[in-house]
């Protein structure tokens, strides 16, 4: 039961916006610079190698920090002092502010980005540059950048939920394909052509790809949101695969084992698309309106397995053409994503470590678990996303 | 509650303090490149990955670009980045700085290469990269680091609370009492989640640390040391340690100067007794050497070795001798030792001289006070008992040797002329790189002092500290000892 008071002095039909507001758009651009620049600091790390803050990749990261951020602030500042009424009644109220969530988020996310700055500079000096890619510092720094992405995607939400504009649809389901992107460079470690014969990449990608894919499709207005989500993920990549080796760079720290002479392109991106239309053709058929918690679980069964099933038919028969030396193109760059500290030998043409992790039932079972627990909870958070309306 | 999380962000946040390779890991070499007499400086980083600091000064003035460029052991200078060119410090005519990454652990060498109107020259400078400290995390970090973290949680549990209670509701529409207590629990649910992430986050760093500690942190290795007693004579036995983390260099030891080891037994009271003696292999990893004559007590014993690799490392060990020893036949003809005697005092004003066993002196020119934390030039001259220049040979392959120990024991080193570095090191950057063997005899000459010897080294902080300085000549070792007090850092 949702007994609600309407403010007097507001009217609901007012506070909804017919055309996209320029925040919207501005955030979501600033959270595109996001992984946009980590891509690039992580091809920097593994062609150049020597960084410092001023990098063009860290600026670029910086950028989907700052500008989200100052946006967010001053919707906040202005729902909070200078707001009228229908800015007001469109927005959550923490203490005595106000502003969308979606900012509330972006302005945590920041200030989460700033926090991990010397945190990250104490860390270096404890235990070294940049060991890993995940530390607790960058884990501070990641759980801000994807917080900023989060709150860009609130806002769209908000938007699209008000409004009903393909627009906003659109442009919602844009901002999951980024978050997409965010979350596979998380487990990049994890996720190299030559571990997708294992178990265990199946089920980090169990783990996180559904979350995303079935709660984008589920929250959407507009159709094909988990495809669509998939191919902006795919593009994004894709992009970063195709343009980044046409600029010459070469390594400046030693010790030199793969003298790589162009920035090195990250991994081509994962088939997401595939079962982004999987799960896409189910949640027509059978996702519509919200039912019972049963109907619900039974519906997550469902778009686990098709999503466990089509992601690992299709990566694993590509990931064999990928790991070949005929995959070394431009397009696919196939073994052109080396490091310049990797010392080269024929472990490039092979799968890793089958004997330890092979593709057995066992491992597969917990990934097709992971799969349903994750279609599960994504049908409730998009449940909740197809109702976010501040 | 509160103590309870304070207590475990101070426990995230506090790191033990560290404890430094033998208190001392900055390289000096003085030498040549080319036709450019040079001296360079390494402040090698004190956690790698990190950034070393390189000072060269070319002493004749006539470089005109100096280039530094890091290279490991088994990468050589093909393995190797673009060298960083070194800026000229302003004010300081010949001084040239610059900054290099090292990402690796293990034997480095910086590869100096000069230009200038003598044309071109290489200087190859071997040093260990390690780390070698853990940074402790200061207090008003930590407490910037609890506010600013403590704020971002109260921060998020709020927003997950707005979240809960409005955001779902059409604008203009109020939250009612039901909404307002499921944004209630929303936060307490919140509360739970991120204490369980900031808790997950406390193992990692744990972990993190402990990895660090385990397989990172350098920490000078203990050498099993013991001594058996015969009727002529004293027999000491070290054993090298065996440690099974392959991380530590596991390259065979190669000879430097035709010895695997060198020993130096430094008595631990007062100081008043000093060896230096050369151990052979007597099977597997033990070495093995008569001792000298030497006062019962117990002492303190570092052991130099040399890897194939370039990397040196000082062993520590302990030892008590229950009786006095005396000279025995068997002894590696270089070995030397140094009593405190009526003879032989530690020099209080080493302006006057050291006597020598041979009746000459060794008398310190320059400095006669130290600052710790600065370039620092110990120089000396040998003088016969005639005061004419006394005739040197090489001791080692050296001209002199020095060995710099702290009254309290946490720096220990041993130098040259040529600097701290080991020239068997340097030797063997040299011939991977030309392509020679390396198990060939490495047998290193460092080139005639002038008149007086020159050492340069860096005291790492501030204390007294004793000084051996060793010559031959005649065939005879002579050593003479001094006490310095170095003081604190400035500027």
């Amino acid at each position: 039961m949702e007994s609600a008071v309407l403010t007097p002095s507001v009217d609901s039909r007012l506070a909804a916006t017919a055309t996209m507001p320029w925040h919207c758009l501005l955030a979501v651009v600033g959270a595109t610079c996001i992984p946009l620049g980590a891509l690039w600091d992580i091809s920097w790390h593994s062609t150049i190698g020597r960084d410092t803050f001023w990098t063009p990749a860290h600026l670029t990261i910086q950028l989907g920090g700052v500008m989200p951020g100052l946006i967010a602030g001053w919707l906040a500042l202005r729902a909070t002092f200078f707001g009228t009424p229908n800015e007001r009644a469109a927005s959550v109220r923490i203490g005595k502010f106000y502003a969308p969530l979606g900012a509330w988020v972006i302005i945590w996310g920041t200030l989460a980005m700033l926090f991990s700055a010397p945190f990250d500079d104490w860390w270096h000096n404890a235990y070294g540059l940049d060991v890993e890619i995940l530390s607790p510092p960058h884990t501070v720094l990641a759980a801000g950048m994807y917080a900023v992405a989060i709150g860009s995607l609130l806002l769209v939400l908000a938007y699209q939920n008000r409004s009903r504009e393909r627009a906003g649809g659109l442009l919602f389901n844009y901002a999951a394909g980024v978050l997409l992107v965010m979350a596979s460079i998380i487990v990049t470690e994890k996720s190299y052509p030559n571990q997708q014969h294992g178990s265990f990449f199946y089920q980090v990608s169990a783990a996180i790809y559904p979350l995303y894919l079935v709660a984008t499709a589920r929250a959407s207005k507009v159709k094909w949101g988990a495809t669509s989500a998939a191919a902006v993920y795919m593009l994004i990549i894709g992009m970063m695969v195709w343009i980044l080796p046409v600029f010459a760079a070469h390594p400046k720290l030693a010790p030199i084992y793969n003298p790589v002479d162009h920035m090195v392109p990250p991994n081509f991106p994962l088939l997401l698309i595939v079962p982004g239309i999987v799960i896409d053709l189910l949640m027509s058929k059978w996702g519509g309106e919200p039912k019972t918690f049963w109907q619900e679980t039974r519906l997550a069964v469902v778009l686990g397995a098709a999503f466990l099933g089509a992601f690992l038919l299709a990566q694993y028969l590509f990931s064999i053409y990928l790991i070949s030396p005929t995959a070394g193109n431009r397009f696919f760059a196939g073994n052109h994503w080396w490091p310049y500290f990797i010392r080269m030998s024929e472990f490039r043409f092979r799968f890793w470590n089958l004997k330890d992790d092979p593709l057995a039932l066992g491992g597969v079972t917990i990934a097709l678990a992971l799969a349903i627990v994750k279609s599960r909870i994504a049908l409730a958070v998009g449940r909740w996303m197809s109702k976010v309306q501040r | 509650m509160i103590r309870t999380f304070i207590r475990a962000f101070c426990l995230l946040c506090s790191i033990l303090a560290a404890e430094a390779h033998l208190g001392n890991e900055s390289v000096f070499y003085e030498g040549n490149a080319g036709p450019y007499p040079l001296r360079v400086f390494i402040q090698p980083p004190l956690v790698v990955p990190g950034r070393a600091q390189v000072q060269v000064r070319i002493h004749n003035d006539t470089a005109q670009k100096v280039s530094v460029l890091p290279v490991r052991w088994d990468a050589g200078r093909k393995g190797a980045p673009p060298p960083d060119q070194a800026q000229p410090v302003k004010g300081e005519a010949g001084l040239f700085s610059t900054e290099l990454w090292v990402m690796n652990s293990g034997a480095y060498s910086v590869f100096v290469d000069v230009e200038g109107s003598l044309g071109r020259g290489t200087a190859i400078v071997p040093f260990n990269s390690i780390s070698t400290r853990r940074l402790p995390m200061p207090r008003w970090m930590g407490v910037a680091f609890l506010i600013s973290g403590s704020c971002l949680v109260l921060f998020l549990v709020n927003i997950i609370g707005a979240a809960v209670r409005e955001s779902v509701l059409p604008p203009a529409v109020l939250p009612d009492f039901i909404r307002r207590r499921r944004g209630r629990y929303g936060m307490v649910l919140g509360c739970f989640l991120i204490g369980g992430v900031l808790w997950k986050g406390t193992v990692w760093w744990t972990a993190v640390d402990a990895h660090f500690q385990k397989s990172r942190l350098y920490t000078t290795l203990e050498a099993p040391c013991r001594i058996q007693y015969a009727e002529d004579a004293a027999r000491l036995k070290i054993s090298l340690p065996l440690p099974d983390e392959s991380w530590r260099d596991q390259t065979p030891l190669v000879a430097d100067h035709g010895k695997l080891m060198h020993l130096f037994l430094v008595s631990d009271t007062g100081m008043n007794a000093f060896a230096h003696l050369h151990p052979v292999r007597s099977g597997g990893d033990t070495f093995e050497t008569i001792l000298p004559a030497l006062l019962q007590g117990s002492y303190s014993v570092y052991s130099d070795i040399n890897h194939e690799s370039g990397m040196t490392e000082t062993l520590v060990s302990h030892i008590t001798l229950t009786t006095n020893t005396a000279l025995a036949a068997g002894s590696d003809a270089d070995d030397s030792t140094w009593l405190i005697g009526r003879d032989r005092v530690v020099g209080s004003d080493v302006r006057r001289g050291l006597l020598l066993a041979n009746g000459g002196t060794i008398r310190a020119l320059a400095p006669l006070t130290v600052a710790a934390g600065h370039e620092t030039i110990l120089k000396f001259e040998v003088l016969a008992q005639d005061g004419k220049a006394m005739p040197l040979e090489p001791y080692l392959g050296m001209w002199s040797h020095a060995v710099i120990r702290s009254h309290d024991g946490t720096v220990f080193t041993h130098i040259h002329p040529s600097g701290t570095i080991s020239l068997a090191s340097q030797e063997l950057f040299a011939r991977r790189e030309r392509g020679e063997s390396l198990r060939s005899p490495i047998d290193v000459v460092c080139g005639r002092p002038e008149r007086e010897l020159a050492f340069p080294y860096y005291f790492p902080k501030a204390g007294k500290y004793r000084i051996w300085v060793q010559v031959k000549s005649q065939g005879q070792v002579l050593t003479g000892a001094y006490d310095i007090e170095v003081l604190p850092r400035t500027g």
